[in-house]
């Protein structure tokens, strides 16, 4: 309780934003640990907040640092824009009365965030820790990403900024098949996920039934939101996501997506194609949580629903870098 | 259908393709100016000399998209106002919610979901949607000279059973029209207006983000007689400032108009004051692995010619 006190909005909390002031948000829950229990037995320690689970969350991670930290070792490029996305999920879910939104950057995200221990991954942690993923309703994470379509399966894969506890390298680079689960703990875990890398709502992987291993068909998750092919790192990206929030709250949750973070600029081969995947019971559930899910009420439809179906939108035609032109 | 299998291949595969990532994706290094400025296109800044639009901007967004004045021009119906807040004013019509952000000069409007849809196409049916955009977009006040076609698209769906191995063949769900904001033919990044059919035509949804821009002209700057070498050359030497030289692709080069928010008139309405920058896109900064990561394309904005310190 006291990291949360520490690290996140509470409606409850005083209108001061802890968060923003503790600049601790590169730095992985588990390694504040020590100080945290230091200050609580100095008396810091702050009680009566409302449990998390009692309010909507919202938790935003991005990573800019690939060339420092423990997974430097794949050797990918730093990014400019990704902790800004997180601030936007930070400042505006917070303003929008969201109880409780936390933002996480470079070393402080890492595979435990994203991973399910019922997977049988030793470092599984996104809904055991409270500031994972799974822990809030909607989710983000700003990364390199890529997909693997072969004959040992077909998934989209995302750069942590951290290893995690234990050392574990593969905690770097987690997967859609063998470590995300969302929405598979109960009713405050996550019905949205909005992954801002390249091939991270890919085509290929779709079409094979791949990110159906995000999900259980009993969970909560409903609408996995992400990009065909590469995706761009710009102010110009950032400005339309700041949008995309802002006017989704009611409605539009997956078409606002597309409609904010399509991008065809100069040149050719080199669209920003992105595409929702929603999960529901009947094609008319999908098309309704499309247009008229937001980010207030969610699945419009019902969190009861089995989510045994699985719906890509996308706009044909549209040929990006890294993917092949999307069926017109 | 194979997405049952586990095994312990992602260890392995994971390994090879970071192993592969960084191997194969070693960028070659350009260490000079001159070897950035080699790699420059500059293809999208040839020709692109400021014809600065010199007409009127007494486009205001704090006015022309209030319900009052949307409903007629977007929605051909009266919005009724529901609510109003700090951070949106929200109505409906017969057919449509609205909602309104005036600082942001951002509306959303939407054929509501109570209401079953009717065929109610557009002239012209879907051949009609982009000129009816730009119409509707004209008749909240914006000048034609400044609404440029992006694209129009179709927006697809497609679905899938967990237990078919098959998806079902893409399915029209709607036509998009993408349109921005152009002066003298440079973009203005962030304003944008989306207009959404039916198949058939019938309007269903705007998204729009047109903000207010200073109405003095004398306050943007221009960037006048910038060339595409002084334009390349302002990027290499940010690229070198800022220690983003790793550039394994093209360096693509385009001129937009970048905005800082500012209050304007005596009622202190907010609007953009723009700049006329560089956009550098650091194309596929790395050689994409085979099945493997893929890095996000940087872009890089750079002022060719920042103003002086005081």
């Amino acid at each position: 309780m006291a990291r949360r006190l520490l690290l996140d909005r509470f409606d409850a909390a005083p209108p001061t934003r802890p968060a923003e002031e503790s600049d601790m948000s590169n730095v992985h829950p588990s390694r504040r640990w020590a100080g945290l229990a230091a200050a609580a037995a100095l008396g810091l320690w702050l009680g009566g907040a409302r449990p998390a689970s009692a309010q909507d969350e919202a938790v935003g991670f991005g990573v800019d640092e690939f060339t420092s930290g423990d997974c430097d070792w794949v050797g990918a490029t730093d990014l400019n824009h990704s902790a800004e996305w997180a601030d936007l999920v930070d400042d505006i879910f917070a303003d929008e009365g969201f109880g409780q939104t936390t933002k996480w950057i470079d070393g402080g995200v890492d595979g435990r965030d994203f991973t399910d221990v019922s997977k049988e991954i030793d470092f599984g942690d996104d809904d055991d820790d409270d500031n994972g993923a799974d822990h809030a309703d909607v989710a983000l994470l700003v990364t390199h990403g890529g997909h693997v379509h072969d004959a040992g399966g077909y998934y989209s894969e995302f750069l942590m900024g951290d290893e995690g506890e234990g050392d574990d390298w593969l905690s770097c680079v987690p997967n859609t098949r063998e470590h995300f689960l969302l929405g598979n703990g109960g009713a405050d875990d996550a019905e949205i996920a909005i992954l801002a890398a390249c091939q991270s709502a890919h085509y290929d992987v779709w079409t094979d039934g791949g990110y159906f291993d995000v999900r259980l068909r009993d969970g909560t998750f409903n609408t996995w939101l992400g990009f065909h092919g590469n995706s761009y790192d710009g102010s110009e990206d950032r400005n339309h996501f700041e949008n995309y929030l802002e006017d989704s709250f009611s409605n539009g949750v997956g078409d606002n997506w597309l409609d904010e973070l399509y991008r065809n600029p100069w040149g050719s081969d080199n669209e920003q194609c992105p595409t929702a995947v929603i999960f529901c019971e009947t094609e008319n559930d999908c098309i309704t949580q499309f247009y008229f899910g937001g980010f207030q009420d969610r699945f419009k439809v019902g969190t009861s629903d089995t989510k045994s179906l699985s719906k890509i939108f996308y706009f044909g035609g549209c040929n990006p870098g890294a993917g092949p032109t999307l069926p017109n | 259908m194979t997405r049952n299998h586990r095994s312990s291949y992602a260890a392995a595969s994971v390994l090879a393709l970071a192993v592969g990532f960084a191997a194969q994706s070693a960028p070659a290094q350009p260490a000079s100016l001159a070897g950035l400025l080699a790699k420059m296109d500059k293809s999208g800044v040839v020709g692109k000399e400021p014809a600065f639009y010199s007409g009127t901007f007494a486009w205001n967004a704090s006015t022309a998209l209030s319900p009052a004045r949307a409903g007629g021009a977007l929605a051909g119906e009266a919005l009724e106002t529901l609510t109003v807040d700090p951070r949106r004013t929200t109505a409906r019509s017969p057919h449509y919610r609205y909602e309104w952000r005036p600082a942001a000069g951002a509306a959303f409007l939407q054929w509501r979901e109570d209401v079953p849809p009717s065929p109610y196409p557009v002239p012209g049916g879907p051949a009609g949607v982009v000129d009816d955009a730009v119409r509707r977009l004209a008749a909240l006040g914006v000048v034609r000279e400044e609404i440029a076609l992006v694209r129009r698209l179709p927006l697809l769906s497609q679905a899938l059973a967990e237990d078919s191995s098959t998806p079902t063949a893409p399915r029209l769900e709607a036509w998009k029209v993408f349109l921005e904001r152009r002066l003298g033919g440079t973009a203005v990044e962030g304003s944008r207006a989306v207009f959404t059919y039916t198949p058939d035509g019938t309007l269903t949804k705007a998204l729009i983000r047109w903000p207010s821009l200073d109405p003095d002209p004398s306050h943007h700057r221009t960037n006048a007689g910038v060339a595409p070498n002084e334009a390349a050359l302002a990027v290499a030497r940010y690229l070198i400032e800022t220690g983003q030289t790793d550039v394994g692709g093209a360096i693509v080069l385009d001129f937009s108009f970048r905005s800082e928010d500012v209050l304007v008139g005596a009622e202190q309405r907010p609007a953009l004051r723009l700049t006329r920058k560089v956009e550098a896109t650091l194309d596929e900064a790395r050689p994409a692995p085979e099945d493997g990561l893929h890095e996000r394309i940087r872009v890089a904005v750079v002022d060719p010619r920042p103003p002086a310190l005081p």
